[in-house]
């Protein structure tokens, strides 16, 4: 029996480490022993807050952001200002303070995916990415409407090919399909249970004439946010179809029509369609189902449906679209913690397979790696722009850029979801990593960009490094999301730390280092001992 | 990842996982069946490649029915290809009725080039019932082998590799089976690879150089006890990924080296006008590296290559030249980089054992869109190659005055296909065919393999013999006969060098010649002998 009711247990380590692994993207240490004892509810009051609107990137030829005043002649070229964007976005989850938004901001992105390469004008996925981030913690509703006429996406999807009497479906069918109601099972050759293709023909006539803006002047009343526009004159939309358009028995046969060809007579339409697709008991239940994979586990199991997605999407209905509610209920529930039932069987701790933002961003922020600062510029975008996103990229996850509209294949692919991130290649990469992390990685010059400092790190984060089994023991709690064994924390000692020297030597080079100063006898042991755990089966979940 | 040991698989991860998708009820295939004559059936070593044309193909403008071209044209005159001028479409086969004739798309002469030399079929009318628009649901089904509501976890090849070699994959790679089962060139695993219960047989490669020297920089060695919770299960199954991998590297990189391609040029670029982002050919390479893995001794069965940019809603042509663009340049990767494959495998002696088909979720619809570029459609062609292929177009036209809501309605269902692939490619006894999940299809095949396999069943009839083997001067080839005909004799040397081919006139009950090998090198050959729907080949020593 899977239960939503509120954990009231203080946190243990191990359960606070978990609550912050999937909320934030890479605990520090000192981040999970101040959680450690505290209740969830609590912790949920500090972690459920949104950063604050950030500064825009800035562009090194210029000085200067390239958001407003528009780029111009002086501006680094659009396909560099992408990398910026890039960097700007993984520097922003790299540093972010104690609270969910930056997960929030990746969550979004992977329900509304973009394919980067798609978009021409880096302003337009910035706006996007906007959108992202003030509504991280908002309201879906709100979210998805925004995102029906967002310049992004309209590119990306064919919106702004969609015009009266030349329709065009690609949007109307992801809209459906991967934004809101999702697809349930099919009755028929034209019936999905959750929509018809009736119903894509008919929201495709109904989202008819909308165009980009690239002066990115239109901006949206309700969001603050540059968005396209109605083609037209500005006041009568020309290429919107203003008939009827009747919605089958998926959304109560509703008909929706403007009351004119006016602008605002067609937006008026836009809120109303809005309106009806979230008054189907599907969109709620789609979008929980999608937070409880991303938050959770992949499997959802009838109990899973039954238990916690039927009340999740309630409440999220009730309370009218926001998310907060809903991910609170989540994550403070005695489910999320395992504490639901006595079986073990079914405990999600440790459970999701990192994506290659986990291994790669989340190492950097648990092991506290410096960057190269902001004020650095060229050298701070090749770090984070360049570099992370090779990284990704390696790992089966090129930066905005899945293979196809649903996005990365492990955030929805039935049968293996997060599963799909390990395949020969890409498990071998994750492993490299860690190589980049220990090794350190440099510019063309030679020059190093960020390394993990081992003995700096060790020395304050360790209790008592010269016992080697503390040592072990200490690191694998802060990487490692479950307890290990002793045979295994003992294969971590002899064949990482230990490899070639014994327990009385290294506690010996390790007070030596500590008098002098001097790193090179303790450097290798170390590189070893990161080594092993970082390419470990164990270190791939969280 | 070297020192690797590994955890028998104790049945702990995915065993009686139920799987469910939003509230849909799965129905799962029955998952060991009996299959003991495996190691016998292995005997057969035929490959078949997947080229997956990701995002839903316009066949329509692949194959233009030429007996309808005033209705094509009025259908989609933003992207209709031209039925004369310098670039129009190439008529395939004259042979054939009105109703089968086709044009194919100008840049496609290497798919006529095949089609007259025996070694391509067209396949019209290709979907399922109920067929669905959406490209992951409808990709899903195609993997699956099921129909538009079934759910399974696993795909039909998976199915068919994992009961070819049972105990997959605590007991691989063996002395009989040292190679991957599957190989999926690229990086990702899709669907068609999963099986039921564990890891999928599918082994994804883009390099095996590169893969050997990354495989063994890295990793360690496996925990011996998991916890027995759902991190367990993930713990598991990145395991064996690693067990995998550690056991594959090696042999891949030695088969690789040991492998060669031939002196054919394979192409790389689209000639002609088209977006910049397709011009390169994105397959060339993939079936480069197949060929150099098969001529390597890679026993390896299945390949899927995926190219993807199929999903042309919008600018599939030039808008000043409809037989250039974005889907023209796909077409000729195809063409091109299919016929360079063939040819490379040829010239190893190879080409008779590869079949290879193309698959897309869906086609297109045949209206086009205002934005030169079309919707997602329903039934489509495919293509088979290989010289194994019978040459012909399986499947009349479409009736382009009674399109469904704009679309080629269904006339062969794609188990049609895969059931034909199963049976007269592979060899596949009834059980297994069921147990793979097409039973239903077997009586309904699609007759566009020519070569029938030599399964267990046919083993009975006497394969031909050489004697003496081995021969110095000259050896007796003997075989039995059952319908008089034209039969067509091929000796290749081991480097793939054809050193005999004729055509020979045969008659019940055997027949026998003369097979002179006085000039020869010294060394192993292959005598193959095709005719009367029936191929044999035996291997010959020659020593003088």
């Amino acid at each position: 029996m899977a239960s939503l009711a509120p954990y009231t247990q203080p946190l243990t380590q191990r359960e606070a480490g978990h609550l912050l692994r999937r909320t934030l993207i890479g605990p520090t240490q000192a981040e999970i022993s101040n959680a450690t004892g505290q209740f969830a509810a609590q912790l949920l009051q500090q972690l459920l807050v949104d950063d604050p609107i950030p500064n825009p990137p800035i562009d090194p030829l210029t000085n200067s952001d390239w958001v407003s005043p528009a780029p111009g002649p002086n501006n680094s070229p659009d396909d560099v200002r992408r990398i910026q964007f890039f960097g700007w976005w993984i520097h922003k989850m790299h540093t972010q303070p104690t609270t969910i938004h930056e997960r929030m901001v990746w969550f979004w992105h992977t329900h509304f995916p973009t394919i980067e390469t798609r978009i021409t004008n880096t302003a337009a996925l910035y706006y996007q990415h906007s959108l992202f981030r003030k509504y991280a913690l908002g309201n879906f509703k709100t979210l998805t409407r925004a995102m029906c006429i967002d310049n992004a996406m309209l590119v990306h999807l064919d919106g702004r090919l969609n015009v009266a009497g030349s329709p065009q479906e690609n949007f109307a069918r992801e809209f459906f399909e991967l934004f809101t109601v999702g697809k349930g099972a099919q009755v028929s050759p034209t019936d999905y249970t959750t929509f018809t293709e009736t119903d894509v023909k008919e929201a495709t006539r109904l989202l008819t004439g909308w165009d980009v803006d690239g002066s990115f002047t239109t901006v949206d009343p309700i969001t603050g946010i540059p968005r396209g526009k109605l083609k037209g004159n500005g006041t009568i939309a020309t290429q919107h179809d203003t008939g009827t358009k009747t919605f089958t028995a998926a959304f109560n046969n509703t008909s929706i029509a403007p009351a004119s060809n006016q602008v605002v007579d067609v937006e008026a339409e836009l809120d109303a369609f809005v309106d009806m697709v979230f008054a189907s008991p599907h969109t709620a239940k789609y979008l929980c189902r999608r937070l409880y994979r991303f938050f959770v586990y992949y499997d959802i199991t009838p109990e899973i449906e039954n238990d916690i997605i039927a009340p999740l999407a309630a409440l999220l209905v009730q309370q009218n679209y926001e998310i907060k509610p809903v991910l609170e209920a989540l994550l403070k529930s005695s489910h999320f913690f395992d504490q639901d039932d006595q079986v073990l069987q079914n405990n999600n701790i440790g459970a999701i397979i990192k994506s290659p933002i986990e291994i790669t961003v989340g190492s950097l922020r648990t092991l506290e790696v410096p960057f190269p600062a902001p004020n650095d510029l060229v050298r701070h975008y090749l770090a984070y722009g360049n570099k992370l996103t090779e990284a990704t990229g390696g790992q089966g996850m090129p930066f905005h850029e899945p293979y196809d509209v649903a996005g990365f294949d492990p955030y929805y692919q039935f049968p293996g979801f997060n599963r799909l991130w390990i395949t020969p290649n890409y498990l071998a990469m994750r492993y490299l990593w860690s190589d980049s992390i220990t090794g350190g990685v440099a510019d063309m010059s030679g020059l190093e960009l960020f390394k993990l400092d081992m003995p700096a790190f060790v020395q304050t984060h360790c209790s008592n490094p010269s016992n080697a089994d503390v040592l072990i023991k200490e690191m694998c709690d802060l990487l490692l999301p479950i307890d290990l064994d002793q045979a295994r924390l003992d294969y971590f000692r002899d064949n990482g730390l230990l490899s070639g020297i014994t327990s009385s030597g290294w506690s010996t080079d390790w007070t030596t280092f500590t008098q002098n100063g001097n790193a090179m006898l303790v450097e290798q042991p170390l590189e070893k001992m990161f080594r092993i755990i970082l390419q470990s089966p164990e270190f791939q979940i969280y | 990842m070297n020192r690797r040991s590994f955890i028998k698989n104790t049945g702990v991860a995915g065993a009686g996982a139920t799987f469910m998708l939003s509230g849909v009820p799965v129905r799962a295939l029955s998952p060991q069946g009996i299959f003991q004559q495996a190691a016998a059936n292995s005997s057969n070593d035929r490959v078949l490649i997947f080229i997956q044309l990701h995002g839903g193909n316009d066949g329509m403008n692949m194959l233009v029915p030429r007996d309808q071209y005033p209705m094509y044209y009025s259908h989609r005159p933003n992207l209709a290809l031209p039925e004369t001028g310098v670039r129009s479409i190439i008529p395939i086969d004259p042979s054939l009725p009105s109703n089968r004739q086709l044009g194919l798309h100008p840049d496609m002469d290497g798919l006529r080039q095949m089609y007259e030399q025996g070694r391509a079929a067209v396949i019209q009318n290709v979907s399922y019932p109920y067929a669905n628009g959406s490209h992951f649901r409808s990709r899903d089904v195609w993997f699956m082998g099921g129909s538009y509501n079934d759910y399974f976890s696993s795909g039909w090849m998976g199915r068919y590799l994992d009961h070819e070699y049972p105990n997959y994959p605590d007991a691989y790679p063996n002395p009989q089976m040292e190679d991957p089962l599957a190989i999926e060139i690229g990086t990702g695993v899709s669907l068609a690879f999963h099986r039921d219960n564990g890891i999928p047989v599918g082994l994804s490669i883009s390099d095996p150089i590169g893969f050997y020297n990354l495989i063994n920089s890295v990793g360690g060695s496996a925990p011996t006890s998991l916890p027995d919770t759902h991190a367990g299960d993930e713990l598991e199954y990145i395991m064996q990924i690693e067990a995998e991998s550690n056991a594959y590297a090696g042999r891949l990189r030695s088969v690789f080296m040991a492998g060669s391609n031939s002196n054919v040029t394979y192409p790389t670029q689209y000639p002609y006008l088209a977006p910049q982002g397709s011009l390169n050919n994105p397959l060339a390479g993939q079936l480069k590296i197949i060929a150099r893995l098969l001529s390597g001794g890679c026993k390896t069965r299945i390949f899927l290559c995926r190219i993807g940019g199929f999903d042309t809603h919008a600018n599939q042509v030039e808008e000043f030249d409809t037989t250039m663009g974005h889907h023209a340049a796909l077409m000729y990767h195809i063409s091109e980089g299919v016929k360079a494959f063939y040819d490379d495998l040829q010239n190893l002696g190879l080409d008779q054992k590869v079949l290879t088909l193309t698959m897309s979720e869906f086609g297109r619809r045949v209206p086009s869109n205002g934005s030169f570029g079309t919707d997602h459609g329903n039934a489509q062609p495919l293509l088979a190659f290989g010289p194994c292929v019978n040459k012909d177009v399986f499947g009349t036209n479409p009736n382009l005055s009674a399109l469904q809501g704009g679309n080629v309605p269904l006339g062969i269902d794609y188990r049609q296909i895969m059931a034909t692939v199963v049976q007269d490619w592979f060899g596949a006894s009834p059980s297994l065919v069921q147990t793979v999940g097409f039973s239903d299809w077997v009586g309904v095949g699609i007759p566009f393999v020519e070569c029938a396999a030599v399964g267990i069943d046919n083993i009975k009839q006497a394969a031909m013999s050489l004697s003496p083997n081995p021969c110095s001067h000259k050896t007796t080839l003997r075989v039995p006969i059952h319908e008089a005909g034209w039969y067509q004799i091929s000796i290749y040397s081991m480097q793939g060098r054809k050193v005999y081919e004729r055509m020979h006139e045969f008659a019940p009950p055997v027949y026998s010649m003369d097979i002179h090998t006085g000039d020869w090198s010294n060394g192993g050959y292959v005598v193959h002998c095709r005719g009367g729907g029936r191929q044999f080949s035996q291997t010959l020593m020659v020593q003088h």
